[in-house]
């Protein structure tokens, strides 16, 4: 029995039966299934015309440039035991931005700056801020969802990082530590002290704000007439970036920066797909519906009650979601009929804790330091939601 | 000669350890072991914190980068003088 298992060929031969089956017996010809399945790739579709080519793609390219050109080292010395306090924090809080950290480079970072380094306090704040704060993240919610949103998210975030990191430093002091100074400490090579690195990022960020500028106001508001001259900016951008790189960068750099874009996009795109497929075809596109009714869950989260924004913080806190998945799982609620606010309280609970996560933490901090941690951000988002929910 | 990948599994991980057995497939050495520390006590007694890193005889050379072929073959034989 075993040894059949163990040829790739009977493994493949296996699938096939497995796919064979489900199309001899999925019911196409039921209208709500075929109504669901043209739902799925309708939203697929709508993220391939409008979300991947101008925004996705870019912010590939910036992910991969700061993860292979800036130095980490650099990054990580204000994170030291030495480091002023206020300084950890605020590195902490920015730095999932920065060191693009992916889940698994987080957890060896965060016991880093917990054990060897700023101690408690920043090692929580980085460790809520290296999935919550990061490129990919942060453009995909503007670039769905609006600036409103999107600035709420990234803000919230930030600022959560450090409360949050605070809060931990004050309940639990942290007496059993090792500092290790040299851990931290700065990186030999100066050769980073150039002004090519910040230029390319920058020029990359200017073609992902500008070439997915969005009309607001009217034709003569300052955001029309950028609206109206969008591409010439952004190609002006992409001169600066194709100036820069024949210039000031080797042709083996290049080819590097390349494959480490390819390699995030490999990673990233196929699980975004899939997450677009199987919300289009459950929740459908915003004001079309899939297979779900989600009438009766909606009126849970539906409006912006405390009870609503409780059970979204919750459920984000419990829920795993891949990276960027969480962007259509919500576009999908919301177009059920989901407030803006639970909106912002799941996308704020979501990404940085889930099920899988809070048992990996507590082999690091125990389940009171754990459990402490997820209910200050469950009742952080909750708070943020709520607050929202009221404003907008 | 004992070449160390230290990470926790993730495909980072796991192409820089395939890339270090290229390294030595390419250099014809026979003596040499490749071991994974996965754990994360251990990484951390090492100084790394950003994974993947590459060790040989728990020397650390190379953190928080998945080095090329290449690369790896020249900290090899830098190594071995």
């Amino acid at each position: 029995m075993k040894r059949i298992f163990q040829d790739s060929a009977n493994i493949k031969l296996g699938f096939l039966a497995l796919l064979f089956l489900a199309a001899a017996l999925l019911p196409f010809d039921s209208p709500s299934f075929s109504r669901a399945l043209s739902e799925a790739f309708l939203l697929l579709s709508d993220y391939a015309r409008d979300h991947v080519l101008l925004c996705l793609i870019p912010a590939f390219f910036i992910a991969g440039a700061i993860s292979l050109f800036l130095n980490k080292g650099a990054i990580i010395q204000h994170l030291g035991p030495e480091s002023p306090k206020i300084k950890a924090y605020s590195v902490a809080s920015v730095s999932g931005a920065l060191l693009s950290v992916c889940s698994c480079t987080v957890l060896p970072l965060f016991k880093g700056i917990h054990k060897k380094g700023a101690g408690i306090g920043p090692a929580v704040s980085f460790l809520y801020a290296g999935p919550a704060v990061n490129v990919l993240a942060a453009t995909l919610t503007f670039e769905v969802f609006g600036w409103k949103l999107g600035t709420a998210r990234l803000g919230a975030s930030i600022l959560f990082a450090i409360v949050i990191g605070f809060i931990m430093n004050l309940l639990f002091s942290d007496d059993e530590r090792e500092t290790n100074a040299a851990m931290f400490a700065p990186p030999q090579s100066s050769q980073s002290s150039s002004y090519r690195v910040p230029l390319l990022i920058l020029s990359l960020l200017g073609i992902l704000i500008f070439a997915n500028w969005k009309s607001l106001g009217g034709a003569g508001s300052f955001g029309g007439k950028i609206f109206q001259v969008r591409f010439l900016i952004a190609t002006g951008f992409v001169l600066l970036l194709v100036l820069l790189l024949l210039f000031r960068f080797q042709k083996e750099e290049i080819s590097n920066w390349m494959a480490v874009t390819r390699d995030f996009s490999l990673q990233i795109l196929p699980l975004l797909m899939l997450g677009v497929l199987v919300v289009g075809f459950f929740f459908g596109r915003p004001n079309s519906e899939g297979l779900l009714p989600l009438e009766k869950l909606m009126s849970y989260l539906s409006g912006d009650t405390l009870l609503a924004n409780s059970v979204a913080a919750v459920s984000g806190a419990l829920m795993y979601f891949a990276t960027l998945t969480e962007v259509p799982i919500l576009q999908g609620l919301m177009g059920a009929g989901m407030g803006e606010g639970p909106a912002l309280a799941l996308m704020l609970a979501g990404p940085s804790l889930s099920l899988p996560s809070l048992f990996v933490i507590q082999s690091e901090l125990g389940w009171k330091k754990t459990s402490t941690y997820a209910l200050l951000v469950v009742g952080f988002s909750t708070l943020a939601g709520w607050i929202f929910g009221m404003l907008s | 000669m004992t070449i160390q990948v230290l990470g926790s599994g993730c495909p980072s991980c796991q192409k820089l350890k395939a890339h270090a057995q290229e390294a030595i497939a390419t250099l014809g050495w026979n003596d040499v072991e490749i071991s994974k520390v996965a754990d994360m006590n251990t990484i951390m007694e090492m100084g790394v914190m950003l994974t993947p890193a590459l060790a040989v005889d728990d020397e650390v050379l190379s953190s928080g980068k998945i080095l090329s072929v290449q690369d790896i073959i020249s900290l090899l034989q830098e190594k071995q003088k």
